[in-house]
């Protein structure tokens, strides 16, 4: 007896392949970035894994490892906004917590660093964004399924059992705020609302024109929240309330679209 | 093989011969103190004579000066076991109120106790113009630095004392301290905040202090403040109004439920510091970065030692500068012996108002041959913030009588005739960033809106639900066509018989009029149809059902197309109904 096989268009072949060969690059680098620094050279891991993540693999392993790359070269500031950057997607990684904290142990400026997470979402702090978003996918799935059962067992006569339909009500509240609550943290992150100085020093000046006055001096590593940008300036406010306009070029910030500092 | 146990009788025993002939079997002690070292001329004053181990025959009589008063208030007595060694204390209570402005010396007392004579040493008491105090007020905070109050003069590196006091007279609910930040200083380590509570009586009317005392090092350069401290505390509020607002149910049961409190924040003014560099000038190589005042002394565990085995030679350092971290100084290499040093004991500790530091540091030296072996004396120099120059002292050395002995044979590895384990901790040589993470399979983990897994777990119970629902609608259209069928056959295929064709049409009305009003077809009849259905059916439906009923049970047959019309009338109401 003959068997026939299932027969598969030779453009999904290729497009597999492709796809295949596309996700196995970044890997491929990623691992080599890793045998560079096992190696001790510190400056070609970087490199390797800034191209990852400029691929647009967006991974907070990749981030915690170029933190480390960049620690070795001597770059806190660049490290400390790579592990902030990984402990938006890891966030229950103590790995990124500790070296976050031991870089800041190291850092001039004496700062409260601010929350990425607002204290008004205190409960997305233990979940990444996209964690929040199954979370929230998983209590809908189960709330429909639920229904589901519900008027499956009334069409046949059956009766439901008690308080079937205000579970799934609360199923169905819960996956929805609980959205909603995902959209707000991404959208909180999109602005990139923290910024990380890159430069040994910059300055804080009251405008961003040339009539202004100094301010502050930031140091590498010092983080504060933006609250405005204007013409390659952000506005950063430090904890005690003082504000200050900083060149762009001078710090990176969470936003999750920015690409990884260059050397 | 069971084991005997011995008579409960026997412990009891035990404890008992240990209550009665321990504390017979040591030497009295006698100490004096005071609730604080501050007062005002014409404040009264706590002072207490603790005798331990040892009954004074009646009480104690203690020498005060000319300007003060003082009076027995009464005596308690407290017994503790600690190892199986018993300690009975007797604390003799005395209320002093000094009547002029100076320094009182208290003391000493000497007492003749059964088990010998003990001497309790003198204490001293500040006692200060009346005026210089705020506790004239009802309640009050006030907050000094330094290693004496109003000394705000600093060197770098100088130990000192922040203390912030506040009083009331009103009874304190609870009290929160709000601690300042100590800029241009960081928190001794050797030793923590006190905290100690005091009563004084004023006027005639006790006033309560409490002493929060937080020992810092000068750490800053220049000037600087502290910035004031605060308290914020809840009071029973004794007022007239707050004794109207309770109601008598609350006298009469007391139970406080329904006191009255009042909030009072209380503050102390900032504290200004300078705080100068050490001098360069006068600074020696035996400088040990110490800057205080110390006494040194030293012993040696032993006089005599075969070469070989090692004797202990031990610096104690007390001072009112910090010692943290203080190591001895070396000695001159030598081939006549080996050292090795131990990990200092470093305490500190406030008292009366002032830090208070003491360090023993231990040495183990090997004899290395026989004779005569003379251990130098070895200068260790600090810096005097009293007298603000260095001071150079001198750590005694030592002569030790050298038997023969088996050199080398012994490996220093704990201290002869010390009970201490021969462990250490673990010593940190750094500290480094975790590792990486290595056979990560990495993916974008970044959150994108049509995210696969997320509508893997939507879509199919999404689906479920509407297959579901769609099936429930089908079926209840479907079982409606169902009956609309049935009933238009009724009104067609109907019997030869003419009561069983009347019967039949009317069944086939009632059927459809029901479907067309939602109501069973038993409970049609003519005015419901005139009442239920529009304007433009009702009427006629109303009068088709009396015709056909006229016909079915009157006799006259009625109009001779009345087959037609309930058909067309069916037809009209179930098209009504779709």
């Amino acid at each position: 007896m003959s068997v026939r096989r299932p027969r598969v268009p030779p453009l999904l072949l290729a497009g597999l392949a492709l796809g295949l060969l596309g996700a196995a690059a970044p890997q491929a680098r990623f691992d080599e970035g890793v045998a560079a620094y096992q190696a001790g050279d510190a400056a070609t891991a970087r490199d390797a894994w800034r191209e990852v993540l400029v691929s647009g693999i967006e991974d907070g392993h990749v981030w915690y490892d170029l933190g480390n790359a960049w620690y070795r070269l001597g770059r806190p500031g660049a490290a400390l906004h790579a592990w902030r950057r990984a402990e938006v997607l890891l966030p229950r990684d103590p790995d990124v917590r500790a070296n976050i904290d031991r870089v800041r142990t190291e850092v001039e400026d004496r700062l409260d660093p601010p929350a990425v997470v607002p204290a008004y979402l205190v409960w997305q702090r233990p979940l990444a964004p996209r964690e929040s978003a199954r979370l929230a996918a998983l209590l809908a799935g189960f709330a429909l399924a639920l229904a589901s059962v519900l008027v499956a067992r009334r069409r046949t006569g059956r009766t439901a059992p008690g308080g079937g339909w205000a579970a799934v009500g609360a199923f169905g509240i819960l996956a929805v705020l609980l959205g909603l609550s995902t959209a707000a943290l991404q959208r909180t992150l999109s602005r990139g609302a923290v910024a990380v100085v890159q430069v040994p020093e910059v300055t804080a000046r009251s405008t961003v024109g040339g009539d202004g006055v100094d301010l502050f001096v930031l140091h590498e590593g010092a983080e504060a929240a933006i609250r405005a940008r204007e013409e390659g300036h952000v506005l950063v406010t430090l904890p005690d309330g003082r504000w200050g306009w900083l060149p762009r070029a001078a710090v990176a910030t969470l936003d999750p679209t920015e690409p990884p500092p260059g050397p | 093989m069971g084991r005997t146990r011995p008579p409960r009788f026997l412990g009891w025993l035990a404890l008992l011969a240990t209550l009665l002939v321990a504390p017979a079997a040591r030497a009295g002690r006698a100490v004096l103190a005071l609730d604080t070292d501050r007062v005002q001329v014409g404040q009264t004053v706590g002072l207490r004579l603790e005798v331990t181990d040892g009954q004074a025959g009646g009480v104690p009589a203690v020498p005060v000066p000319r300007g003060a008063r003082i009076q027995y208030v009464g005596q308690s007595q407290s017994t503790m076991i600690v190892n199986f060694q018993t300690t009975r204390s007797v604390t003799y209570q005395y209320s002093l109120t000094p009547l002029e402005p100076g320094v009182l010396e208290i003391g000493p007392v000497s007492l003749d106790l059964a088990t010998g004579p003990a001497l309790a040493p003198a204490v001293s008491l500040q006692v200060d113009p009346p005026e210089a105090s705020d506790r004239t007020r009802a309640e009050g905070a006030e907050a000094t630095l330094g290693p004496d109050p109003g000394a705000t003069d600093l060197w770098a590196g100088q130990a000192v004392v922040y203390r912030f006091v506040f009083h009331h007279r009103d009874r304190l609910v609870e009290a929160r301290w709000n601690a300042p930040s100590f800029e241009g200083f960081t928190p001794e380590p050797t030793a923590g905040q006190v905290k100690r509570e005091y009563s004084l009586v004023e006027d005639g009317q006790p006033v309560v202090v409490h002493e929060i005392l937080v020992p810092l090092v000068a750490t800053g350069e220049g000037r600087g403040a502290i910035p004031p401290a605060s308290v914020e505390a809840l009071f029973a509020d004794t007022g007239a109004d707050a004794r109207r607002r309770r109601r008598p149910l609350d006298e009469f049961l007391d139970l406080g439920f329904s006191q009255a409190t009042r909030q009072a924040l209380l503050a102390s003014a900032p504290v200004t510091w300078r705080i100068r560099p050490l001098p360069a000038e006068g600074r020696s190589e035996a400088f040990s970065g110490l800057v205080g005042r110390f006494d040194v002394r030293s012993e040696v565990s032993a006089a005599r030692v075969r070469a070989g085995e090692s004797v202990t030679l031990t610096v104690h350092l007390e001072g009112d500068g910090s010692l943290s971290g203080v190591r001895l100084p070396p000695l001159p290499a030598s081939d006549a012996f080996r050292a090795y040093d131990d990990e200092p004991e470093v305490q500190g500790t406030v008292e009366q108002g002032r830090f208070v530091a003491t360090a023993s540091l231990k040495r183990a030296l090997v004899p290395l041959r026989e004779g005569p072996l003379v251990v130098p004396p070895l200068p260790i120099a600090w810096f005097d913030p009293h007298e603000g120059r260095y001071v150079t002292g001198e750590i005694p050395g030592a002569t030790l009588d050298v038997l023969p002995g088996e050199v080398g044979a012994a490996d220093v590895v704990s201290f002869a005739g010390e009970d201490r384990p021969a462990q250490r901790d673990v010593e940190a040589l750094g500290d480094d960033i975790l590792p990486v993470h290595t056979g990560i399979r990495i993916a974008d983990r970044r959150l994108v809106a049509r995210d696969p897994v997320a509508l893997l777990l939507m879509i199919p119970p999404g689906l479920a639900l509407l297959l579901q629902v769609a099936w429930s609608l089908r079926g209840r259209v479907g079982a409606r066509a169902r009956r609309h069928r049935a009933v238009r056959a009724l009104a067609r295929r109907l019997p030869t018989d003419r009561a069983a064709r009347l019967a039949a049409l009317d069944q086939a009305l009632r059927e459809a009029a029901g479907l067309a009003l939602g109501v069973p077809p038993a409970s049609v009849d003519a005015a419901r149809l005139l009442e239920g259905l529009p304007s433009d059916l009702g009427p006629a439906a109303a009068g088709l059902y009396e015709r056909l009923s006229g016909a079915r049970y009157g006799g006259d047959g009625g109009p001779p197309d009345l087959e037609a019309q309930v058909r067309r009338m069916v037809d009209r109401l179930l098209r009504r109904t779709r």
